[in-house]
């Protein structure tokens, strides 16, 4: 490694694919590679450790207060964003910032769906679903024809539009559209502890498919394509197919996840589907680092609940003053440390949480031994 | 640095053999993001005066060589290892690159000259003096009615007069070139080989490039080193 | 349309905000040339200058040329600390993570401007900006209109003098267009990319002062002016800066004919439209360099 400072990226790839007998090595050792790797959520410790979270989340949800069950609900459901985008960010390395307008797809399904199917809950979630699919695969489109940076700006001109004919179709309704929910049993969704299971069996099953569809072929055909995309056609993988079902089941994903938080909302407004919001969702992306369910799961979990938890630190301050000062500007204060943590994680800690993790474990094994 | 009092000395003793030996590469490995090892442990050595070819096919690792010696940004993650000693002193932080000083200088393969600068900014930009300009049009006349033309529009052999021009106007101690004939016509590359044999053995530069021509290498070169997957398997001496 | 006059301030009102988008877009571009960095950070940079002249005219009371002097070498000083410190550690990251890092940097700078003077549009407290300079048909060109052509004039001018007659422009010349080869001819990769990110700040902010003086210090509002910064750019192909100019005028025009015919709301979607149409189409835009494409 020399000390020339900067660089651009692009150089790199002049030297390792340029010549197509060098790109034949490149995708020899991805595939190599991946093997070794593809799995993260693997071992028999993972499982033991699964379990007791699962167990926790279900007494929690049955023991704890009400409120507190209220709040972590909707931290799970973006902890379901997350991992949706985890999906197409991670996984298979399409870059977007589009998962406030994927969340928004199953969001409105839910809220011009008929009224019955929308109490009944599944039909409403497995249409936001197949919206959320449909939705990912026409994104995803532009995809095909390039990726990094024009992927990018493309999902923001999506996100762009997406939210003035979110603002056109609203009109003048300043609240939005109310989404109906049954009165009584396990589809009262308006009951903060019924609404908790459900987000945490719709958490789960996402989690486990994931998982299991990660260790089959796909996982390793997305890791090839991050890696390097010429390399994966290379070796004869199917880059239009593979990246367009990490697009539309990413975005399917999130659509559930947004049809959740339509019920959590009891409503659905153009405005919390922003650019803001999207931005939101690649950082918890990236807190809990990318190539990681759980890590991006805990991400979504924890950028939710941040706010609540910088509002509850700044009572450990006795001043009044300070206080007051903190409350008129908390939603700039909520930002702030986002930005920050963002900057810091993306400077200085590429491997989010899940990479603080597995370098923490792998420290430890080795003063262990 | 050094600079060119150095090569003064080496020039006024060139009896003494060790003084002669301008670069020595001992087991350099060279290997890319994603862990491919494009040089698996290369020992070189060029000396002052001397022409050094690098030859092999596509993918053997002479580019790889070449820059892991004249340096990578660091953007591109690349590892460099082995020993790298110029004029003795081990140095793996790209020799290339310690700018004005100019002891090496490194020609690349692809875009060795910027397409929208004109000639004459090429000369500004590397900060040649007007004696340096007037030696470089010396070598190759041709440039002189290029001198506001955008080196864009020019031709293949055109582009590389003018970087071999204002490499040896930098007038370093050993000259590194990519790819010396790739797309050029076998005369003129023939012509540029009696150019840099010239100002080799005129100024003692040490001159390291890669051919893909065995047949050109073994005109141009004392030595030619071959290289299969990132090792060298022959070494040929030709002068 | 219906007479000379609507058209002639239809015109005026093109010429003036096509000047902010492409002293912004100018300054997206020589960043960007110069080190591959596509900067979403560009918007808060404008409100930066704005808050500072702000700052200048209404608290410090130093009038509105030191205002906005001082409102310049304060954003441009920001935009080399942020080199220095955040995006220096960043060279060689792969890009969409950096353009994603200025984006988490947009919204620190935003939030620093909002705990300075709060999330309220203020207007400004100069008065220059409302004079009538001169009529044509009717129809009043403004002070501030004045101002953001002049800025757009002088700076984009300045900067193409510097660009092509200085030493360091070439250096920033030839580092814009091959960082490699820049290095092997000497050229100080590390101090010009400090440099390269003073001049875009420097651009933004001064953008962000013209476009204040035509309507408030909006903290909220100018960064938006700033995304659409990038249609413009993009059909100029990102990486020219005589195309970010005649994008930024051609998405100015387009945005008043789309307010005029449709409406206003559908104007800046009109703008991404239009990205999106580029993107597919013709993605190097019509001036810029193949070889953006491949990244």
């Amino acid at each position: 490694m020399t000390e020339l400072g900067h660089g651009s990226g692009s150089t790199a790839a002049d030297v390792t694919v340029l010549d197509p007998a060098d790109a034949g090595e490149v995708a020899f050792s991805v595939r190599r590679r991946s093997s070794t790797t593809a799995v993260s959520w693997g071992t028999r410790h993972d499982a033991g450790l699964l379990v007791v979270v699962v167990a926790g989340l279900v007494l929690f949800g049955l023991l704890g207060p009400e409120y507190d069950v209220y709040l972590l609900s909707s931290g799970l459901v973006f902890g379901i964003v997350a991992v949706g985008q985890e999906w197409l960010i991670g996984r298979a390395g399409q870059i977007s910032i589009g998962g406030a307008g994927m969340m928004a797809a199953g969001a409105y399904t839910v809220a011009f769906l008929p009224h019955d199917l929308v109490t009944a809950v599944v039909p409403a979630l497995v249409c936001a679903g197949i919206v959320g699919l449909g939705v990912g695969f026409i994104v995803g489109l532009p995809g095909l024809r390039f990726s990094g940076l024009y992927l990018l700006l493309t999902t923001i001109a999506f996100e762009f539009i997406a939210t003035v004919v979110g603002r056109d179709i609203q009109g003048s309704r300043v609240s939005g559209f109310t989404v109906p929910v049954a009165s009584s049993g396990w589809l009262d969704l308006a009951s903060p502890r019924t609404f908790y299971f459900w987000v945490v069996v719709i958490a789960v099953l996402c989690g486990f498919l994931l998982w299991h569809y990660y260790r089959l072929a796909p996982g390793r055909a997305w890791q090839t394509i991050r890696e390097s995309d010429i390399a994966a056609r290379a070796i004869g993988i199917r880059t239009v197919r593979w990246k367009l079902i990490a697009f539309a089941g990413s975005s399917g994903i999130t659509a559930v996840a947004g049809a959740l938080y339509a019920y959590f909302l009891e409503g659905v407004n153009y405005t919390s589907f922003s650019l803001t919001k999207a931005i939101v969702i690649t950082l918890m992306v990236f807190l809990g680092g990318t190539g990681s369910i759980w890590g991006a799961f805990v991400g979504g979990v924890i950028v939710t609940l941040a706010p609540n938890l910088i509002n509850d630190l700044t009572h450990v301050v006795p001043s009044s003053g300070f206080q007051s000062w903190m409350a008129t500007r908390s939603s700039f204060i909520d930002d702030l440390v986002y930005g920050v943590v963002f900057v810091v994680i993306l400077t200085f800690a590429r491997g989010g949480i899940a990479g603080g993790v597995a370098s923490l474990r792998r420290r430890v094994v080795k003063v262990l031994r | 640095m050094i600079g060119r009092t150095a090569w003064r000395q080496v020039r006024d003793e060139p009896s003494m053999r060790e003084d002669r030996q301008l670069l020595e590469v001992r087991g350099l490995t060279v290997t890319y993001q994603g862990g491919v090892k494009a040089v698996q442990g290369v020992d070189l050595t060029v000396d002052a005066g001397a022409i050094v070819a690098l030859v092999g096919r596509n993918g053997a690792g002479k580019t790889s060589t070449l820059r892991g010696i004249a340096g990578f940004l660091r953007g591109e993650h690349v590892r460099v290892g082995g020993e790298i000693l110029f004029r003795g002193r081990p140095d793996l932080s790209g020799l290339a690159a310690k700018g004005r000083d100019a002891a090496v200088v490194f020609v690349p393969e692809q875009d060795k000259v910027f397409p929208r600068l004109t000639v004459e900014e090429h000369c500004e930009l590397a900060q040649l003096s007007d004696r340096q300009i007037s030696a470089m049009f010396g070598l190759f006349p041709k440039l002189v009615g290029l001198k506001r033309t955008k080196c864009g529009v020019m031709s293949g052999g055109e582009r590389q007069m003018l970087a071999i021009g204002v490499a040896l106007a930098r007038e370093p101690a050993l000259l590194l070139v990519d790819e010396f004939s790739l797309g050029l016509a076998r005369a003129l590359a023939l012509e540029l080989g009696s150019v840099l044999r010239r100002i080799a053995t005129e100024r003692q530069v040490g001159v390291l490039l890669v051919e893909q021509s065995t047949v050109l290498a073994d005109r141009l070169a004392d030595r030619s080193y071959v290289l299969e997957h990132g090792v060298v398997t022959r070494v040929v001496s030709t002068g | 349309m219906a007479n000379l006059g609507e058209a002639i301030g239809v015109l005026i009102g093109v010429i003036t905000i096509g000047s902010v988008y492409a002293l912004s877009g100018v300054g997206f571009v020589v960043l960007f040339r110069s080190t591959s960095v596509l900067s979403f950070t560009q918007g808060e940079f404008m409100a930066a200058g704005a808050v500072v002249f702000y700052l200048g005219t209404a608290t410090w009371h130093i009038g509105s040329l030191a205002s906005a002097a001082t409102s310049l070498v304060v954003v441009a000083v920001s935009g080399w600390l942020v080199y220095r410190v955040l995006f220096r550690r960043l060279a060689g990251a792969e890009p969409f993570i950096v353009a994603v890092a200025t984006i988490a940097l947009g919204t620190v700078l935003q939030m620093i401007e909002y705990l300075i003077i709060g999330p309220d549009s203020l207007p400004m407290t100069t008065n220059f900006q409302n004079v009538v300079v001169a009529r044509i048909s009717g129809q009043g060109i403004l002070g501030a209109d004045v101002t953001a052509v002049l800025a757009a004039v002088i700076l984009v001018g300045a900067l193409i003098l510097w660009l092509t007659r200085t030493g360091t422009g070439l250096k920033m010349r030839a580092l814009g267009e091959n960082a490699s080869l820049a290095s092997y001819y000497g050229v100080d990769i590390d101090r010009l990319s400090g440099v390269a990110w003073a001049l875009g700040a420097l651009l933004a902010g001064a953008a962000g002062i013209a476009y204040a003086l035509l309507t408030t210090v909006d903290v909220q509002g100018i960064p938006n002016v700033g995304l659409v910064v990038f249609p413009g750019v993009l059909l100029g192909g990102l990486d020219s800066v005589a195309g970010a100019l005649v994008g930024s005028y051609l998405i100015a025009g387009l945005e008043a004919v789309v307010s005029l015919t449709v409406g206003g709301t559908w104007e800046n979607a009109v703008a991404y439209g239009v990205m999106l149409v580029v993107l597919l189409t013709r993605p190097s835009g019509f001036f810029g360099t193949k070889h953006v494409v491949r990244l």
